[in-house]
Formats: C-alpha cells, structure tokens, sequence
C-alpha cells in the first residue's frame, strides 16, 4: 500500500514536469539555457559516445512517432526519384552536424575523436563496404582473399581510383598509408592504430604487385574484416601527406565523393563534389558517380536548441542530432519532417561496481533491476521517444539471446523480497538497513543523465534502497569511474559495433582501472570466453562462435552486473525539398553519406 | 600624471599576476587527468599506459604545480601560451584568429548601451517625475536585471521565428549581429540609462543650467549642448568598465546565436579538455578587462584632475 502511494506521487510528479519540460520546450528555454550550462560543464557523454546513434532496424520500433518509413541503409529501394537524373544535379546542403565541438582532425586515418568521421566519411572511401545481412561488397578493393589460418588478408585494388589531388591509389600507396597508421611516431593517438591491432595483433604490409597488397596478422582476429570497412584506415593521398607534414590533418587528400573546399576553425566545414568520383559502390548507392550536390557545409552548433531554432529559421537544410525537447517542438511543425531513426548494437545500461559493498552482493544488484521503471522512465524523461531495454544488446544484434531479457522487468515487490530475504530490514527513514549497514549507494553519472539518475533514485528509494548522486564531468568523471568509487554508474552503452565483440570493451579484466570497465569484474573464464570469439577462426558468423557469445551474454547478465535501461535514438529534422529518402547511412552509425542526396529546388 | 600612471600600473600587473595563478590553479584542481581522457574517447583497445605516461611527459604534465606554473609564465612574458591539445596549433594563434569576431560583438553590443542608455536618461531626466521617466526607470530595470541570455532566446522566438526580420544564427552579414549585440548591450544600457539620468539631474541643477534656461535657450539645447556635457563623464567611464563585461558576456552569446568567436574557442576547450587553451583564452579576456579598467582611469584621470592627486 505504501509503495503504491509512492507511485502515485511519483506518477503526479512525473506528469507536471513533462508538462513543465514541454513548456520549456515550446519556449525554447529548457536547452539553451540548461544546455550552456551544461556545455560550460562538459558534456563529457556527448563527447565519448558519438558512435552511438541510430541505425534502423525497426524492430522495437513502437515509439508511436511519425517516422518517415524507411531510413534505410540502402536507400535505393526505396528512393522516391520523382525527379529526372539530370536535374538532381546541383545546390548546396546546409547541414546542422553532429558534434558540439569543432573537429579535431580531418585526417581519419590520425584522428582521435570519433565526430571527425562526420567528414571522414565524405572525403574518404573504405576498401571494403559492409551492407544488411553482414555481408561485404566490394569497395576500393574490387576483390580480396583471406588465408585458412586467417592470418593473412590479401586485397586487390581497383586500378581507376584518384584521389583528390590526382594521384593515384596503388598498393604503394596503401602501404605507405597502414605503415603510417601502425607506427606509433606518425600516429600518436588515432583510433585507426588500435583498430588495425597495431602493438597487438597487427603483422605488417606488403606490396604483391602494383594493385595488390596484403596485410598479415600475427594472430587471428575475426573482427577484422569489420575494421576494413571504416574510414578510419581509408586511404590518403602519400604526395600529400608529405607535402604537409603536420598540417595535414587540415589539408586531407582522400578519394571520397567530397573533397576539402574550406575549414572555418570552430565554424564550419565547406565540402565540395569530386568530379572524377566514380567508385560508389552500386550496392549501397543508386549514384555511384559524382555526388548530386554541389557543396555540403557543416555547421557546428555547442547549443543543440540553437541547432534546432536555426532549423526552423531556415538557416539550415538539415539538423542531425537534436534534443528530444526540440523533436517534439517539431513534431508540431508542419513544415518540417521529422526523422527518428532506431539504433543497432548496445543500450545504455547501469554499470554496478561488483567491487563495493553493497553492489558486491548479487542480490543488491537483482533489486536495483528490478525496482526501475523504464515504461515511466522514458516516458518522463525522453518524451516517449527512447525505448525500454532488457537487454545490454539491441534485438537485431547477432547472438542475441532473447531469453535473457525475461532476467529484467518492472517488479518493486520482487526488489522487496530479495532484499528481505538477503536480510535487508526497512530503517526508520525507510532506508534498508542490515547488521547496522545502510543500504546506500553512490551513483556518479554526467549533468546529461542526471534527470534519468534522479528519477533511478526515486524508485530505488522505494524499495528501501538509497541513492547519493554525485555528478561529474569529463576528466573528473572517467578518474572517479576508473577508480570504482561508485557502486553504480552510466555504463558505456549505446557504442555501435557490428558485432558481440564490443563486450570485452566494457567487461574484460584487462581494462580495470584503464579503460571502461566500470563493473570491475574480473571473471577469467569470461575474459577466455571473449579472446575465444575475437580469435576465432573460420566463419565468424557460425553457430561456434555464436554460442560463445550467448554465453558470454548470459556470463555478464544473469549476475546482474550490468543493468540495461533504455535504447537510445537518433533525431534528425530537415525541410521537405531536401529528399532525405536518398540519405544513406553507416549500417552501424549516424554519419550520413550524401552520394545519393539532392534539393528538390522546387519545394524549396 | 606619470606617477599617477605608474601606480595604476603596477597595480593592474599584480592582479594580471593574480589571474593567471587563479586560472593555472583552478585547472589543476579540476579532477581527472587530462591525457588519460584524451585517450579515454578512443574504443576499448586504447594506447597502452606506458603511451599515456609518455604523452604526459612529453606536454610536461607529469612535473610539479610549482614548476608548471613558473613555465608557464615565463612563456606567457614571452608570448607563448603554449599549443592547444586539441586544435594542435599555439593559443595565441587561435585567439589571435578569433577575436576580432568577439570584439565586433563586444563593440556592438557596447553601441547599442551606449545610444540606448543615454538617449533613455537624457529622457527620463528631462520628463523628471512624469510616466516616463517612470516608465524608462521600470525598462531599465528590467534591461539590467534580466538574465542577456534568456533575452536572447526570445529575441529570436520574436524576430527571427515569428517576424523572419533577423537571422537567428551564424555571422558575417550586418544583419546577422543585430539580435546578438541587442541581446547583449541591454544589460549594459539598463546600468547606463540610470546613471545618465541621475548624472543628469544633477547637473540640471547647477546654476549655469538656470542661466541658460534664463536666458532663454530652448530646452533642447539646455539638455544636450550644456548638460549633457558634463553629465556623460560618469557614463562613459562606465562604458568602458562595461566592455570588460561584453567581452565575457560574448561568450554566451555566441554559444546561443551559434557565432564564431572566442566564447565559441572557450566552450570548445573546456569541453575537450582542452587545458592550455582555456587558460589561455581566460587570462586574455581578463587581460581586456585589466586594461579596459586601466584606460578608464587614465582617462579620467586626464578630464578630472582631482583624480591624480587624490
């Protein structure tokens, strides 16, 4: 009877401040205000996740919002082409990007953040393309070979390719480039060094003849094909790299269908059609010659609310990345087509510090998973337009095993009972209490998920569970993180992979105290599990490897250390004349690919 | 004059000096490591930590507060304020690159105090004791006491989604500075409308003000050959007090009008952890605050001679 007051209450409360956000909302207020402040702070979520986004993948997709139908990965089943070839060509895209910062580098190939692919996908091209149903087409490499023992990868270039500067893409220069990326001296810090298992599993380059190359593996790595695919490893112009020097992350030469026109440091990014583009691969792209648009300029916005408002002023075509606040403003808008899109690959989840008394207790743990009430949560906090999670994987995720998800739910009495049963009695302030402990806990989370932290904390109180929330940002908070002060905290969820293997970026022993392994778990038998799979030799889509990682899965889930959330989404909102059908998207992330966009001068 | 000058001076480098410990230090109290969490954006299989450790030795993070302080003032004397993480290029060169948008903004925000703020006294003083003097006290009020930022979010509902008259983002154009510089001179004119006024009235009260009026000169004259005169010394030292403030204040303002500048470089910095660089811009803005305070004492020091020997 008490618990339900207590939801009542929570209900009254959760009604008014979505009526208190949506009115902010309308006003414009909520943002750019909360949002300065926050910017001031750090936002340090925004900055470490921007994998995460959306793909498609319609699923779970019952968010009852009005969602232009497909947004597909391959846009050209569906492309409504109302408009003769000849007279897609031209006009310029003014685009609101992703990131709140300015770029770091636009050589992908030496970049450290992962916003900079916004452009790197533009400008480069990737060996290999990836589309549904995992499987690889042709890309740069017009075919490739991998050995048995799948140590060595052989590709062989198409002989037609430039790059922006004229010079052409030969093994040499492929070459010249993984020499580059895997050598500490000329990459410091890119992601594209541990992504080729550089220091790791990474064996060498070696030229076969003028369009052949191969690189070799010291030891398998079955993800590797994956990486192929990024732009991250995308190829750059030699003649170019030695002509700049260190100034070459402002000046790259790529083979994408865009080239560099200007940088406006802190402003924007001006691209420009590569004429002698013609690589696009035909089965993504309908387009595979010269982009149809002239000029795409990204405009970097600190403020996402002001990203929306220039939207609406008609000072942009197209905004990615606007707040849930903002989409339902939209929403309203008749002028403006709003574009939800689901995203493949992690939800965002609860890391518990199975290290720390209480959470070190199974059944602490087991309470906390089920005393949340995600329905309400996404409700109140995003509108409706986040979903529920029960899973740390999203449905469409290979290995995903769907009986785990009967592990979470919404049950307070269930919480209740498993905190009785462990011995935790109800205190006089009714906060549990056991031989003189109190059941309290510490939650450390970002000013970004602080509504979703304060709403945690009321339904864990409840249950008779306390929590203190102590926000941090940036730096601060990865230190405090890594160092497992907390017994609970945002997990690194929503990071897209393409495959299971983004397990061992949050869980295996080896990143305690390094790197994102927040649960501190050191589970031997879990982290042999996770080498299994990442080493695994032959199809790395058989019934073998899947049942490692279903293990894996029910390794990670079953104890509680983790606690999935919600599943977040991408927004986007753009004016009609720009035809958006024609989008296409990274199967497994947010950044656009423009080959196939065009204006539809006359709706503009 | 001189010594007077000197004093002043010293006065300003010592609370340069002061800053720029203030600034070193509160980015060192920050927790969490800077270099760690540059790595920490990568994925799982980041740099090993010996790569973490060399990197901290190489931007020289790994010595002591003392002797990273002391550094870092001899190459500020020097003009070096060390390389931006981030941007990899030296600060001076980003702020160099950068401030003349802000001040653009700056100097046209402090136009709009200025014209709005004296023409707003000069009426409330002349009208004294009607509605609208009344009325001008009340705007006035709300100008300085409203917060610039929330001003501007409705200066954009009205002018730029509502009437489509103004660009709500971006710079370049004329027309794209009007609602940020509105925005962000209304605070400014508020403060300046009530000391014309005051400053006004009180020199409407001096006898040569009789004389003239005695004399039959139209009022119009009266107000702004010899009165105002002398009632915009006040003001005006005030206006440039109130640069200092713009300068800071830009920084909020771009961020909501999406404008280039160094506000813009700040939020950027602090949001990659960009240490040398936040440092770099917050010792510069303070550096113009300094300054613009040190040119109004020397130019009042110049119209009152009271001042320099007081």
């Amino acid at each position: 009877m008490e618990r339900l007051t207590n939801a009542d209450s929570l209900m009254s409360e959760r009604y008014s401040r979505r009526q208190l956000l949506r009115r902010a909302a309308v006003l414009g207020v909520s943002m750019p205000v909360v949002g300065s402040l926050l910017l001031a702070c750090g936002d340090d979520d925004d900055v470490t996740e921007p994998d995460t986004d959306p793909v498609d993948e319609p699923d779970d997709d019952d968010d009852g919002t009005p969602e232009p139908d497909d947004d597909d990965d391959e846009p050209e089943d569906d492309d409504t082409a109302d408009a003769p070839e000849g007279e897609r060509y031209g006009g310029v895209l003014r685009y609101g990007t992703l990131g709140n910062v300015d770029f770091g580098s636009l050589d992908m190939t030496t970049t450290t953040g992962t916003f900079d692919l916004e452009i790197g996908r533009a400008l480069n091209d990737a060996y290999v393309h990836m589309i549904e149903g995992e499987e690889f087409v042709p890309g740069l490499a017009e075919s490739w070979e991998i050995s048995d023992d799948a140590l060595e990868y052989t590709f062989k270039l198409r002989e037609d390719i430039v790059f922006h500067d004229g010079t052409q893409l030969d093994a040499e220069a492929a070459k010249y480039n993984f020499d580059r990326m895997t050598n500490r001296e000329t990459n410091p810090g890119g992601i594209s060094y541990s992504y080729l298992g550089a220091g790791a599993t990474y064996g060498g380059c070696d030229v076969i003849d003028d369009y052949t190359f191969r690189l070799t593996m010291t030891e398998p790595n079955a993800i590797f094909m994956f990486r192929m695919r990024r732009r991250y490893v995308a190829p750059q112009s030699p003649t170019a790299i030695e002509e700049h020097g260190e100034e070459y992350f402002r000046n790259p030469v790529g083979v994408g269908p865009f080239k560099l026109l200007r940088w406006e440091e802190d402003s924007e990014v001006v691209l420009e059609a590569f004429e002698d583009y013609n690589w696009g691969p035909p089965e993504i792209f309908e387009n595979t010659g010269r982009p149809y648009l002239d000029q795409v300029v990204h405009r970097i916005f600190r403020d996402l609310s002001t990203k929306a408002t220039a939207l609406e002023a008609g000072e942009l075509d197209l905004a990615a990345r606007l707040l849930p606040e903002d989409i339902i403003r939209l929403q309203d808008d008749p002028d403006i087509e709003v574009v939800i899109r689901d995203q493949t690959g992690q939800a965002t989840f609860l890391s518990c510090n199975i290290d720390r008394y209480p959470t070190s207790e199974v059944e602490v743990r087991e309470a906390i998973a089920w005393a949340i009430d995600r329905e309400a949560l996404t409700e109140s906090i995003f509108f409706g337009l986040e979903v529920p999670a029960y899973h740390v994987f999203t449905p469409d995720m290979w290995s995903y095993d769907a009986s785990l998800e009967d592990l979470f739910g919404f049950d307070p009495d269930r919480s209740i009972q498993v905190l009785e049963d462990a011995g935790w009695e109800v205190g006089n302030d009714g906060i549990r209490e056991r031989e003189g402990e109190r059941l309290e806990l510490l939650y450390i989370l970002d000013e970004l998920t602080l509504p979703v932290g304060q709403f945690i904390q009321a339904q864990l109180l409840d249950v008779g569970i306390g929590v203190q929330l102590e926000t941090l940002a940036g730096a601060g908070l990865l230190e405090a993180q890594l160092a497992g002060q907390h017994h609970i905290t945002g997990g690194m969820g929503g990071w897209i992979q393409e495959d299971p293997d983004v397990l061992r970026n949050w869980i295996h022993s080896s990143l305690i105290g390094v790197r994102q392994n927040y649960t501190l778990v050191n589970d031997p038998e879990l982290d042999q599990l996770l080498e299994d799979g990442l080493k695994f030799v032959g199809d790395i889509r058989s019934p073998e490897r899947e049942a490692l990682y279903q293990q894996a899965q029910a390794m990670i889930l079953e104890p509680y250390y983790v606690v999935p959330l919600y599943y977040r989404h991408s927004f986007e909102a753009h004016w009609p004349y720009v035809n958006v059908d024609s989008i296409g998207y990274d199967p497994y992330g947010t950044y656009h690919d423009w080959n196939d966009v065009w204006i539809d001068e006359s709706r503009r | 004059m001189v010594h007077y000058f000197i004093r002043r001076g010293i006065s300003a480098a010592v609370v340069l000096i002061g800053v720029s410990i203030l600034t070193f230090s509160m980015m060192h109290m920050l927790p969490g490591d800077p270099v760690e969490y540059m790595f920490a954006r990568t994925l799982g299989e980041g740099p090993p930590p010996e790569q973490v450790e060399e990197m901290r030795r190489q931007l020289g993070f790994d010595q002591p507060f003392l002797i990273q302080y002391v550094n870092y003032v001899v190459d500020a004397v020097r003009g070096d304020l060390g390389t931006s993480l981030y941007h990899r290029r030296p600060v001076t060169e980003i702020i160099a690159g950068n401030v003349r948008y802000t001040m653009e903004l700056a100097i046209a925000g402090l136009l709009i105090a200025m014209v709005l703020g004296t023409s707003l006294g000069i009426l409330a003083a002349a009208k004294r004791g009607t509605w609208v003097d009344s009325l001008t006290m009340v705007v006035s009020l709300f100008g300085l006491s409203m917060p610039f930022f929330w001003l501007a979010i409705l200066l954009v509902l009205l002018f730029s989604l509502t009437l489509g008259w103004f660009p709500a983002t971006g710079q370049g154009s004329l027309n794209q500075i009007v609602l940020p510089s509105f925005a962000l001179g209304v605070t400014s004119a508020g403060i300046i409308t009530r000391l014309v006024r005051s400053s006004m009235l009180e020199v409407l009260r001096q006898e040569y003000v009789v004389t003239a009026r005695a004399k039959g000169v139209r009022e119009s004259l009266v107000l702004v050959r010899h009165a105002l005169r002398n009632a915009i010394i006040p003001p005006l030292t005030m206006l440039g007090l109130q640069f200092g403030t713009l300068m800071g204040g830009a920084v909020v303002t771009e961020t909501i009008f999406a404008r280039r500048g160094l506000g813009t470089v700040l939020v950027d910095a602090i949001l990659s952890h960009d240490m040398k660089l936040v440092q770099g811009i917050l010792l510069f803005i303070a550096a113009i605050y300094i300054l613009s305070n040190f040119i109004v004492d020397m130019l009042y020091a110049f119209i009152d001679p009271r001042i320099r020997y007081a």
